[in-house]
């Protein structure tokens, strides 16, 4: 993630939101890479040096909350400040003796359900915890569960969430929608991180998904950039192809992230098999983590809805032709799976990808020729 | 005058001298006056004689005036100028002596000219036309016809300032031929030919480039301009006036193309705004690599029109659009941030051709932009089968968002370039007009600026 170290790196709208008062409710809204995540943490540490120490910065999944971790040095906020949502609720029950080991069997959003529902019910019965935390600090809002968003305002004396509508891909309630009407929305207009070229990619399929462009408040500063479609009829062949371009941009973007997503958990498993017989199995980081002490290793590799909230600085999605799997949220996962690379974006399929894709690819491409008349009839001689 | 006539009147001044240099044969005749090779102790001269009869019926004073002209470049030498030794009456005849040229003129060499003579020649005759600007004046009468070129095809010399003028000529009714036409239609530019010229530098230097465009298309077509025009003189008038001549042939080099396209422009402020004296010399872009890259472009473009039918053609445009576009925000973004501009937002408000792009920055306390500053790319197909392409840049400033218009009106100041455009233009245009524009747009205060104001981004005159 690139970090800010300097106040006149930051735009009149980040200074807005830096400058707000410690206390209040408030919302941050903005596009990928507008620098939501960065605000937070930056809140975070003025309000513990304001005399604020009790706060949380809450991170949705394991990976993006490793990832801050990682980063979280740069702002001075200790490490345990930085919690997983999930798991600061749970640490919460804990303390106050609710069971919360009976609910491996049921999926996630419904343990998240549950979960929420807990804490409220023990702040009911105990309300010396309502307010117990100074400020709560919420990324990546627009997933949270209606129940979730209680229990946050219910916990903390002041709240401050981030969050992009956009980005939404879990068919959640609307959090951004309640969160709004108690709390002071901030927008955040410019966004830094995305290169045009795959600003141009996400807009065609955020425009099949109705979403406003993201592309004309882009003000990206980065290195050169690309968006590559690549077609090959075996999933060998796809890999394959990966594999020589995440070669070359090891040695292009040294100490840079490199990301690989698949639709699937059992396509990311293919992958992950795949590079792990290659030469790049030193370069791959461990299940579900996004970061290594092992300085070589920057191949990021997990299913599309698992990469909310991180950035690379090249981005492979592969064995795209399976994206129709992923139901009813599938655009606004491919997306946001699109909106995670900074620079360079590769798609990878058989060619047969959804047509929402398939506009990104024309917006993107040179014109090809009209075929020519006569390739259109069968061939002599073949049956 | 007619052959006869010409070498009757030579026959009459063999064997006597003029100016001290004795004629020894006749050499050839213009229109006005027949040339004669004059011998002394030092070598040889050219002596140019005019025909009495037309100076009689013309003005004797006029001409006169013309011969001091020329002699006021004696002792003012330029390696590609033929050089003036002298001038004045005797026995009732006017003469200019000068170096004799040994070659031929370029309007009857021109079938032999190869591709990588055109670069040298036009080079030259460029640096001539500047030394004379230099020195003041105006030759006015570039063609083919009056540029020698030296049996190898190594060198060119600009011949004939009988009709060279004085930049600084205030007083314009002097001139005797005021309201005549002066210099050759076929190789004049609109405002020479109806006269409707200013009495500038610039003016006579858009004039110049006219006239070395229409020398560098010969060069690089082979054919004389207009040629098809020709006759009868109002089908000429015409085309002078209207006409957009075309550069098509396969193989010609883009960069002199463009240069020929923009020198050949209709309109002087166009040619000022879109070509330098640089230009004429040895490719003027900075990047050593650009001239390759031309040449590759060239030779693709050229294989795909021979490769490729008419019913192609669209799919053409959709390509060139294609590279347009991409080139187009690939310089503006480029340009933003090495110039670290300030935050803005871009808006593609026509697409994809013809392609229009508006890049809209906020006021921005830290910069010190006061007001809403706008910038706008507008680029157009013109003619797939030669990649001519359209650039047309313009900006203006608002007080309020609201008052910035989606497209440049017809107040805009818009600077325009035609031509077979690679990346590298694209990205020098776009990149000059922006900074241009920008450094213009930091002078405005909103309390100065009560509504949306145009700012000329056509660079220096």
């Amino acid at each position: 993630m690139s970090w800010w170290l300097d106040i006149a790196d930051l735009d009149p709208d980040q200074k807005r939101a830096i400058g707000l008062p410690a206390k209040g409710n408030y919302l941050l809204v903005g596009p990928p890479g507008s620098g939501k995540t960065n605000l937070l943490l930056i809140r975070a540490e003025y309000l513990i040096r304001s005399d604020m120490p009790n706060v949380f910065v809450l991170m949705f999944n394991e990976a993006l909350h490793d990832f801050v971790v990682r980063g979280g040095v740069h702002y001075d906020v200790p490490r345990n400040k930085i919690r997983k949502m999930l798991s600061w609720e749970i640490v919460l029950l804990r303390e106050n003796a609710v069971e919360v080991d009976d609910l491996d069997d049921v999926s996630l959003v419904e343990k998240r359900r549950t979960i929420a529902k807990r804490v409220l019910a023990l702040i009911e019965s105990k309300p010396a915890l309502e307010g117990h935390v100074d400020c709560l600090l919420i990324d990546e809002a627009q997933d949270c569960l209606a129940e979730e968003v209680e229990v946050f305002f219910k916990c903390a004396k002041n709240v401050c969430f981030a969050g992009d509508s956009k980005q939404r891909i879990f068919s959640a309630d609307d959090a951004l929608g309640l969160v709004g009407a108690k709390a002071k929305k901030i927008e955040l207009k410019t966004h830094y991180r995305i290169s045009h070229e795959i600003c141009r990619a996400a807009d065609a399929v955020g425009a099949a998904a109705g979403l406003e462009s993201v592309g004309q408040n882009c003000n990206y500063k980065g290195p050169a950039s690309a968006v590559h479609f690549f077609q090959c009829s075996s999933d060998q062949g796809q890999m394959e192809a990966m594999e020589k371009t995440l070669k070359i941009q090891l040695a292009a973007y040294p100490g840079e992230l490199l990301g690989v997503a698949a639709p699937r958990k059992v396509d990311r498993d293919a992958i992950r098999g795949f590079l792990e017989s290659t030469s790049l199995v030193n370069n791959l980081l461990p299940h579900r983590e996004s970061g290594s002490d092992e300085a070589e290793r920057l191949i990021y590799i997990s299913h599309l809805q698992d990469i909310k909230g991180l950035e690379f600085r090249a981005m492979h999605l592969g064995l795209m032709q399976h994206l129709s799997r992923l139901g009813e949220n599938q655009k606004r996962i491919a997306y946001t799976a699109i909106t995670r690379a900074k620079t360079t974006l590769s798609i990878y399929s058989d060619g047969n990808i959804p047509g929402y894709l398939e506009k990104a690819r024309v917006a993107v491409e040179p014109p090809k020729s009209k075929p020519d008349l006569a390739d259109l009839f069968p061939k002599k001689g073949k049956k | 005058m007619d052959d006869e006539y010409a070498r009757s009147l030579a026959a009459k001044l063999v064997g006597s001298t003029l100016g001290g240099w004795q004629l020894t044969e006749y050499i050839n005749h213009g229109k006005s006056a027949v040339v004669l090779r004059g011998s002394s102790s030092t070598g040889d001269v050219a002596v140019k004689v005019f025909d009495p009869a037309l100076v009689a019926r013309f003005g004797r004073e006029a001409q006169l005036k013309r011969i001091e002209r020329e002699k006021q470049l004696i002792g003012r030498s330029h390696p590609n100028l033929v050089c003036v030794f002298g001038g004045g009456e005797e026995r009732g005849y006017l003469f200019v002596s000068m170096e004799l040229f040994p070659g031929s003129n370029l309007a009857d060499s021109l079938t032999r000219i190869t591709a990588d003579r055109v670069r040298p020649l036009i080079a030259q005759i460029a640096s001539a036309a500047q030394f004379l600007e230099s020195c003041a004046f105006a030759h006015r009468d570039i063609k083919p016809a009056n540029i020698g070129v030296a049996p190898d095809l190594s060198t060119a010399k600009l011949l004939d300032l009988g009709v060279i003028r004085p930049l600084d000529l205030s007083n314009v009714t002097d001139e005797g031929d005021q309201k005549l036409f002066i210099g050759t239609l076929q190789y004049s530019p609109p405002e020479l030919l109806f006269r409707e010229e200013e009495q500038s530098v610039e003016a006579w230097r858009a004039i110049t480039f006219y006239q070395l465009g229409a020398v560098l298309h010969d060069l690089l077509t082979l054919r004389p301009l207009f040629l098809e025009e020709s006759t009868p003189y109002g089908r000429l008038v015409r085309a002078v006036g209207e006409k957009s001549p075309r550069l098509d042939g396969v193989g010609i080099d883009s960069e002199l193309r463009l240069l020929a396209l923009n020198c050949l422009a209709k309109s002087p402020t166009h040619r000022l705004n879109t070509v330098k004296w640089e230009h004429f010399q040895e490719s003027h872009v900075a990047d050593p690599l650009d001239s390759a890259r031309r040449k590759i472009a060239a030779r693709r473009g050229a294989a795909r029109i021979a490769a490729v039918g008419e019913n192609e053609l669209t799919d053409q445009v959709a390509q060139q659009a294609y590279s347009l576009r991409t080139a187009i925000q690939a310089a503006v973004v480029s340009t933003i941030n090495s110039e670290s501009l300030p935050r803005y937002s871009t808006q593609v408000i026509r697409d994809p051709d013809p392609f229009l792009l508006r890049i809209l920055f906020e006021p921005s306390v830290t910069d010190g932009l006061e007001v809403w500053f706008a910038f706008y790319c507008f680029s157009q197909v013109v003619d797939p089968a030669g990649s001519i392409h359209l650039l047309g840049l313009s900006s203006c400033v608002a007080g309020n968002r609201d008052q910035i218009p989606a497209e440049a009106t017809k107040e805009a100041i818009v600077r325009e370039v035609r031509g077979a455009l690679i990346d590298q233009d694209i990205r020098t245009q776009v990149q000059q007009s922006l900074i241009l524009a920008y450094a213009q747009a930091l002078q405005e205060t909103e309390a100065s600026l009560e509504s949306i104001r145009w700012i000329d981004v056509r660079g220096e005159k």
